[in-house]
C-alpha cells in the first residue's frame, strides 16, 4: 500500500513538476500582447461609458 | 448652578470579544512563528491543515446548499464548468508551450477566469437581493487589459489573495449567526495588515533564505510566495507574509468557522439540505463526507512519504477549492 502511494506521488509529481507555477516572470510582452491589452482596454471604455450612461437614464426616468 | 450628571456606566460586555481576541490572538501567534521559522512553520502548517481545511470547507458548503437547485440552475452551471475547466486547464499550460508562449496561455486562462467571475457576479445581480452588475464588464475589460500586459500578477495576487477570501466568509458568516460580533471581528481583523506590517519592518532587508536549487524545498516554498516576481524582496519576508496568511486561512476553516457557523457536528448529516431529500441523497453525501476523509488520511500519508512532492502536487489541484469558494461567496453576498 505505501509503495503503491510512493509510486502514485512519484507519477503525479513528475506530472505536474513542469507545470510548477506560477511561471518565470516574462520579458518584455510582445507586439500581439500589448495588442489585446489595448483592445481589452478599449472594451473598458466602451462598456464603462454604456454603463454610466445607462445609470444616468435610469435615474433620469 | 450646573448639575454634573454622571453618565451611565456601560456595564454590558462587548459583543464578541472573546472571540475577536481570540482571532487577534492567533494571528499575532502566527506572525510571530512564521517570522522566526517561516520555512518550518509552512512545511508544519501544510502538512496538518492543507487535507482538514478542505474538509471541513467542503462540509460547510455542503452545509449551506440548498436541497434542490430550482431557479439557481444556470448559475450552478456556470460555476460547476468554470472551477472544473479552469482548475483542469491552468497545470497544462506549461505543456502547452508548443502552441504558444506560456506567458500568452496564462493570460489567455487569466482572461477566462476574470469573465468567468464577471459572469458570475452578472447572474448574482439578477438574483435576489438584486443590485447593478453593470459595472462587473468594464471592470473585467481592465483586469483583462492588465494581464495581457503582464499575465503572472494575477496569479501572484490570487496566492496572496485566497487566504483572505476565508477571513471575508468568516464575516458574512456572522452576519448570519452573530450579527451583534461582526464590529468587534472587523476590528480585530486589522491585525492582519499590521502584522504584515510589522513583518515587513522586521525581515524586508533580511538576507534570502538558503537554497537556490530549483528542486531544494525552500526554493519551491520561496517560490510560491513569489520569489520569482519579486526579485528585490527578501524570500525571508515573503516567505514569513505568504505562511502568515496561510496559517490564518487554516484557522478560519477549521476552526473558527465551525465555530460560528456549524448547526450540529460535521458528521451529522440532518444540517446538510440535500442529505434530507431522501435515503439516497443521504447516501450520497454520507460516502462523499467518508471519501473526504479518506482524502485527508492519503494526503498525510504521502506527505509522509514523500513531502516535496506531495505539496507540488497539492498546491497544483489545491486550485479546485480556491476557484469554488468565488461562487459560494458571491451567493453569501
Amino acid at each position: 500500500m505505501r509503495a503503491a502511494l510512493a509510486v502514485l506521488v512519484m507519477l503525479a509529481g513528475a506530472s505536474v513538476a513542469r507545470a510548477d507555477l506560477p511561471p518565470p516572470p516574462p520579458p518584455p510582452p510582445p507586439p500581439a500582447q500589448i495588442g489585446f491589452a489595448a483592445l481589452a482596454f478599449a472594451g473598458f471604455l466602451v462598456l464603462a461609458g454604456v454603463w454610466l450612461l445607462r445609470r444616468r437614464v435610469k435615474t433620469a426616468a | 448652578m450646573s448639575i454634573a450628571v454622571a453618565s451611565p456606566v456601560r456595564t454590558a460586555a462587548v459583543p464578541g470579544l472573546a472571540f475577536a481576541l481570540s482571532f487577534a490572538g492567533i494571528a499575532m501567534a502566527a506572525a510571530v512563528v512564521s517570522g522566526l521559522l517561516p520555512v518550518e512553520f509552512s512545511i508544519l502548517i501544510v502538512y496538518l491543515f492543507a487535507g482538514p481545511h478542505n474538509w471541513m470547507e467542503a462540509r460547510y458548503i455542503l452545509g449551506r446548499l440548498p436541497a434542490r437547485i430550482g431557479k439557481l440552475h444556470g448559475f450552478f452551471l456556470v460555476s460547476a464548468a468554470g472551477i472544473v475547466g479552469l482548475a483542469a486547464t491552468y497545470p497544462a499550460l506549461a505543456r502547452l508551450n508548443a502552441l504558444a508562449p506560456v506567458s500568452t496561455l496564462l493570460a489567455l486562462w487569466d482572461t477566462a477566469f476574470l469573465f468567468w467571475i464577471a459572469a458570475l457576479v452578472q447572474m448574482r445581480a439578477n438574483t435576489n437581493p438584486r443590485f447593478d452588475g453593470g459595472w462587473v464588464w468594464p471592470a473585467a475589460c481592465l483586469l483583462t487589459a492588465g494581464v495581457w500586459l503582464n499575465p503572472v500578477v494575477l496569479n501572484f495576487a490570487l496566492v496572496y489573495l485566497h487566504p483572505v477570501l476565508a477571513l471575508v466568509l468568516l464575516d458574512r458568516e456572522l452576519s448570519r449567526s452573530h450579527p451583534a460580533w461582526r464590529f468587534t471581528y472587523r476590528l480585530a481583523v486589522l491585525i492582519v495588515p499590521a502584522c504584515l506590517g510589522v513583518l515587513w519592518w522586521q525581515l524586508a532587508n533580511e538576507p534570502d533564505l538558503p537554497g537556490s536549487d530549483p528542486l531544494n524545498l525552500t526554493f519551491r516554498i520561496a517560490d510560491h510566495a513569489g520569489a520569482r516576481l519579486l526579485e528585490d524582496v527578501s524570500t525571508h519576508f515573503l516567505v514569513a507574509a505568504h505562511t502568515f496568511l496561510e496559517m490564518v486561512h487554516y484557522a478560519a476553516w477549521v476552526v473558527l468557522i465551525p465555530l460560528v457557523g456549524m448547526r450540529s457536528w460535521p458528521w451529522e448529516l440532518r444540517t446538510i439540505p440535500a442529505a434530507r431529500r431522501s435515503a439516497s441523497w443521504a447516501r450520497i453525501v454520507k460516502w462523499l463526507l467518508l471519501a473526504g476523509v479518506g482524502l485527508v488520511l492519503i494526503l498525510w500519508l504521502c506527505f509522509g512519504l514523500d513531502y516535496a512532492t506531495t505539496r507540488e502536487v497539492y498546491f497544483n489541484i489545491a486550485l479546485l477549492h480556491v476557484l469554488a469558494e468565488i461562487p459560494f461567496l458571491l451567493r453569501m453576498v
